[in-house]
């Protein structure tokens, strides 16, 4: 028998909270110059600590995106949705506060900020906002990376 | 170029675009290698096409996020702070198209002893196609105003940090 809307609802009221506990990583300079690399950006801050400190840095600066290799390398977290098809990466936000330094202990954890049921145009739709904190070792906030996913 | 102060940008203007591409399998395989991403639509050519019906090999959201930050770094440059982005994945991007990352500023605004300059972005290929609209705010020095903090706080613009 096909879930019913109330029990969707129960189920999405349910995932919001935080998830796991926090997990810490390295920032690594190799990891940071093969990702600038890919990407095709030289700018010497993400090679050259010498360059990066010149400029007022405290180190070699990761690029933004680095995040996702946290994101990937975090604790293996799915969402088993008692309805739907599919899962959809909808939507990406992010703030950014301090830079992520080489050498840097990131520590990220993760919260589920919103779950709902949106009336799509071809059915419901379940939303799911996930929100990752990164904190480096001196305490400081580095970057929010907010994630919408849809359940259809 | 000159890194813009607050009073240099006027609303409505374009931002200089940024150029990628054409993209190749090397480019994706490179980025989900150095993101740990082994979904397999991003390298596996079968289960991309067969499994998930999809038109190729896809490139990374990610990937195209980068493009979107970089373009705004670049603009920004030193003096400059990206404060906030976001984006839509609204298309699908394949290996042979040629990215550009566009700007454009919708909203100027004094806060604090600073500027605040949110700007519409996104993400076209070659056919002009937009595949990941999105927002972004940066905060801009004024001319004869401080530097913008480093590391940045958003209670220098007087709103809750977050």
């Amino acid at each position: 028998m096909e879930i019913q809307v109330p029990d969707i609802e129960k189920f999405l009221a349910g995932l919001v909270g935080p998830v796991g506990k926090p997990d810490t990583m390295a920032v690594e300079l190799g990891a940071v110059r093969k990702m600038a690399k890919a990407v095709e950006d030289f700018d010497p801050i993400h090679y050259d600590a010498a360059a990066a400190i010149a400029r007022g840095y405290r180190g070699v600066v990761a690029p933004w995106p680095l995040l996702w290799l946290f994101y990937f390398n975090g604790t293996e977290h799915s969402i088993d949705f008692p309805f739907g098809k599919a899962t959809v990466h909808g939507e990406d936000e992010y703030e950014f506060h301090e830079p992520v330094i080489v050498g840097d202990e990131i520590a990220m954890q993760m919260v589920i900020t919103d779950a709902r049921l949106k009336q799509g145009r071809s059915g419901p739709l379940g939303i799911v906002v996930e929100e990752r904190r990164f904190t480096n070792q001196l305490g400081a906030l580095c970057a929010v990376l907010r994630t919408t996913l849809i359940r259809r | 170029m000159k890194a813009p102060a607050f009073e240099d940008v006027l609303v409505g203007q374009e931002i200089p675009v940024l150029v990628k591409g054409p993209m190749t399998t090397a480019h994706v395989m490179r980025w989900s290698a150095s993101m740990e991403n082994w979904h397999r639509i991003h390298y596996d050519w079968r289960y991309a096409t067969e499994h998930d019906k999809l038109p190729d090999v896809m490139v990374n959201g990610s990937w195209k996020q980068h493009v979107m930050v970089q373009l705004l770094t670049d603009w920004v440059g030193e003096t400059g702070w990206l404060w906030k982005i976001s984006f839509q994945f609204r298309g699908m991007n394949v290996p042979g198209d040629t990215l550009t990352a566009w700007g454009r500023v919708v909203r100027k605004e004094e806060r604090g002893p600073y500027g605040v300059v949110d700007l519409e972005i996104g993400l076209k290929n070659q056919k002009g196609d937009e595949g990941t609209p999105g927002t972004a705010s940066v905060v801009l020095p004024r001319r004869d105003g401080p530097a913008v903090p480093y590391p940045f706080d958003p209670g220098a613009l007087g709103v809750a940090t977050a």
